[in-house]
């Protein structure tokens, strides 16, 4: 997967937030749900603003101490976990 | 006919009086009706129409007792030779319901006419949950689960120390007209109570005794007359508990976090995941519910039946305790709930 790479929010997936900062996703068609942490709800409302993997690194880079290749990892790690649970649409920018 | 069922009137129209009187009594074993009221939502159920001889579309449900089938009709529901159209556009139910229905067990009856209101009540901002509903000095307590957990047992060794009850297996959850906060309110009227329940519980014998014994085992039982004044339609829940039966002396709570207590809630919401809209509803609806209770894993042990008068202190406790703010909590980036 390629930094430049663009996620996209599966549109079959429901969202809801709660007020510490967390977020649980629900799959219309899987039937299946998830939570994300305080990160992963970060890096899930900037897929919401259709911003790149790039980017996104860059916003935890920015917001908590990680160095740019991990947050890189992070993102990427979990863009592959989102993308096998068929949470979001992955595409090459 | 017109009846109030849970915020809503519900007008019945039948081919013959005998039928509808046939009906009402049903619906009155059932639910708490009242009469219908001008100021509520008013749902159409129509009875005397034809089954169709095939449904296709995606199957949602199936049980010996109902099946669930949903196409671009709404929600087409069959229980042996009865069959209701839901449709949620018109705000209507119609259907046929053969002879045998009306002698069918309360059981069968229950649950074709539960699901066909559940539906239908959450396109009115009413949405089913799997919980007992208890009150105690004005506060709400949510007990969620699903079956085998112990909900009943411990909604009704509550009553017997003076707590107020909702319903046994379902209520209902809506906004307040203000929109600040969750209100929960009775939905189903009976106990569903097995042979081990009614040992434990001496007093439910005296109307066991008169009430069939259902294929699963299990009797409802219509126990307002026990518990004179301890019926309550509604309240305002500021506790919910998640029961889990353990085999221990004593019971104890261990709180969770909001992301937890909402990825349980989701599992056990009724009606979930059916149309778009009221998914995201019943998800707005949680949240909320959230923001204005603490919610525990109750580890339910032999307390429950030797202590009775224990366990209600402790959850009269917690539930006092329950006016504080809720505490966020953290856990993985990404964690499969369910």
């Amino acid at each position: 997967m390629q930094d430049s790479c663009k996620a996209q929010p599966h549109p079959d997936v429901v969202t809801t937030r709660l007020d510490n900062g967390e977020m649980v996703l629900l799959h219309l068609g899987t039937r299946q749900y998830f939570s994300l942490n305080q990160t992963g709800s970060l890096v899930w409302q900037q897929l919401e603003q259709q911003a790149t993997l790039a980017s996104i690194s860059q916003t935890l880079h920015d917001r908590f101490d990680v160095t740019p290749g991990d947050a890189l990892q992070t993102v990427i790690e979990l863009m592959g976990q989102l993308g096998t649970h068929n949470l979001v649409t992955i595409e090459d920018s | 006919m017109e009846y109030s069922l849970s915020n809503v009137t519900v007008q019945l129209e039948c081919p013959s009086s005998e039928q509808e009187l046939a009906i009402g009594d049903i619906w009155s074993r059932l639910f708490h009706l009242g009469a219908g009221k001008s100021s509520q939502p008013c749902i159409h159920f129509r009875v005397g129409g034809v089954r169709p001889a095939e449904i296709s579309g995606e199957r949602l449900f199936d049980a010996p007792g109902l099946s669930v089938t949903r196409n671009a009709d709404g929600y087409h529901l069959t229980s042996g030779d009865s069959y209701l159209l839901v449709n949620l556009i018109r705000n209507e139910i119609a259907g046929a319901l053969s002879h045998n229905f009306f002698s069918a067990p309360l059981e069968n009856q229950r649950a074709l006419f539960f699901f066909a209101f559940l539906l239908v009540l959450a396109s009115h901002g009413l949405y089913g949950v799997h919980a007992s509903g208890v009150s105690y000095r004005g506060s709400g307590m949510l007990l969620v689960a699903g079956s085998g957990c112990g909900k009943t047992t411990l909604a009704l060794a509550l009553v017997t120390q003076g707590w107020n009850y909702l319903s046994d297996d379902a209520v209902l959850l809506y906004h307040t007209a203000n929109r600040e906060s969750v209100e929960a309110c009775a939905f189903g009227r009976p106990f569903s109570c097995g042979s081990e329940i009614i040992g434990h519980f001496p007093e439910l014998g005296s109307i066991a005794a008169d009430t069939p014994l259902l294929p699963n085992g299990k009797r409802l039982l219509e126990v307002s007359t026990l518990y004179d004044g301890q019926f309550h339609t509604r309240c305002l829940p500021n506790m919910i508990l998640f029961p889990e039966i353990v085999d221990a002396p004593l019971s104890r709570l261990l709180p969770l976090t909001q992301t937890e207590a909402l990825t349980r809630l989701i599992g056990q919401g009724i009606g979930l995941l059916t149309e778009r809209a009221t998914v995201v509803g019943q998800l707005r609806l949680f949240e909320q519910l959230l923001m204005q209770t603490h919610s525990f894993r109750l580890l339910h042990g032999a307390d429950v039946h030797s202590k009775p008068a224990r366990l209600a202190t402790l959850l009269a406790n917690a539930l006092a305790a329950c006016r504080q703010p809720v505490a966020p909590g953290t856990q993985g980036v990404l964690a499969h709930a369910g």
